[in-house]
């Protein structure tokens, strides 16, 4: 009963982590939006 | 001024600024200069920024699946029949492998979420870093001009305002430039007027027109006046009209500067202006093509140059 248990948890545990990275890969940033960042980050917003 | 003959090193123009980015593993310290060594600590742990976003992002999704390695065993650790710990062996392989492709799919996505926190979560220190690396740069003026020219053209990558542009700039006039050089104009190109921005303009339509462009033209008439009052102010208008006369757009677009400086241009180029405006006699408006018909009736009535049928694309 006890290695049901852990499976059920694992499969919970599985199931969650999955959809976290699969939902949250549209809201990732893009390699322009790190770029833009970036260049804020160093010149500030009128220089970039 | 003796102008000094150089060799730039090879320039790897980079489609995004963070790419000339590197870290040291050891002590989080950003570069731009492309040292083996790292400026802060001295040692030789140098990586692409990338490079480090996607090992902390491995590393974060490793721990998840050594998590879930980890549940997999216990369960078939407390399994009490054999049949029980296939059961579990078989699920959790299953469930592991899943996450796995999972994580495999969205890597990328989380390569780029790691690498902008990354940048983020120091922001004062990478600015730090970036103005160290610029005085690092700078502080070869004296020595080695030409290590000062191409450490700053690295750095303009990523900072970008008019003093590194001016560096540039100012550089450039002590070298001797050549139509092979991997010579910029646009990036260098500043907010306010410079005499020796102006000059290199200059410089630039004798060995490479093809760099004179639209914000360049819009430069030169911004600052018109300004560049006339230069000794040589006549002849870089000129040769910046001259750069237009390269394409029918330009002569379009800039028919101010080229008719007022029409009358100094060299034969190629005027013959160049004059076949345009021959081929386009509705299009380039009545100022533009009397002046140049003044011209020629003026220097070039008796030329056979420009008694010949034109050949389409011989002069650029």
């Amino acid at each position: 009963m006890l290695a049901y248990g852990c499976l059920g948890i694992l499969f919970l545990y599985a199931a969650v982590r999955a959809g976290f990275y699969w939902f949250r890969r549209n809201s990732a940033p893009t390699q322009q939006d790190i770029d833009n960042s970036l260049l804020t980050i160093l010149n500030g917003e009128s220089e970039r | 001024m003796k102008k000094i003959p150089v060799h730039f090193r090879p320039h790897q123009p980079v489609k995004y600024s963070y790419q000339k980015l590197t870290i040291c593993k050891s002590c989080q310290t950003f570069t731009a200069l492309g040292n083996q060594q790292c400026p802060a600590c001295g040692k030789s742990s140098l990586v692409p920024v990338e490079q480090h976003a996607a090992s902390t992002a491995k590393r974060s999704m490793h721990t998840s699946l050594l998590i879930a390695v980890f549940i997999g065993l216990v369960a078939i650790f407390l399994s009490h029949t054999l049949l029980q710990m296939v059961l579990c062996g078989a699920a959790g392989l299953s469930l592991v492998t899943l996450l796995w492709f999972v994580q495999r799919q969205v890597m990328a996505q989380e390569t780029n979420r790691a690498l902008l926190a990354l940048l983020q979560q120091d922001q004062e220190r990478l600015g730090q870093d970036m103005y160290r690396d610029w005085e690092t740069a700078f502080s070869n003026w004296d020595s080695d001009k030409q290590l000062t020219y191409e450490l700053l053209r690295e750095l303009s990558a990523l900072l970008r305002n008019d003093t590194i542009r001016l560096q540039q700039v100012a550089l450039l006039h002590y070298f001797v430039l050549r139509k092979d050089m991997d010579l910029v104009l646009e990036p260098l190109l500043i907010t306010n007027y410079d005499p020796l921005l102006a000059d290199y303009i200059g410089e630039l339509t004798k060995i490479k027109r093809d760099l004179i462009k639209d914000s360049t033209f819009q430069y030169v008439l911004n600052y018109e006046l300004e560049i006339l009052g230069l000794e040589n102010g006549q002849d870089i208008l000129a040769g910046v009209a001259g750069a237009a006369v390269r394409m029918k757009r330009y002569v379009l677009s800039y028919s101010g500067l080229v008719r007022r400086y029409a009358h100094k241009l060299p034969k190629d180029r005027f013959l160049r202006l004059y076949r345009i405006v021959q081929q386009n006699p509705h299009e380039m408006g009545e100022r533009l093509t009397s002046e140049v018909h003044r011209i020629y009736q003026e220097k070039y009535q008796w030329d056979p140059d420009f008694q010949e049928p034109s050949t389409r694309g011989s002069l650029i």
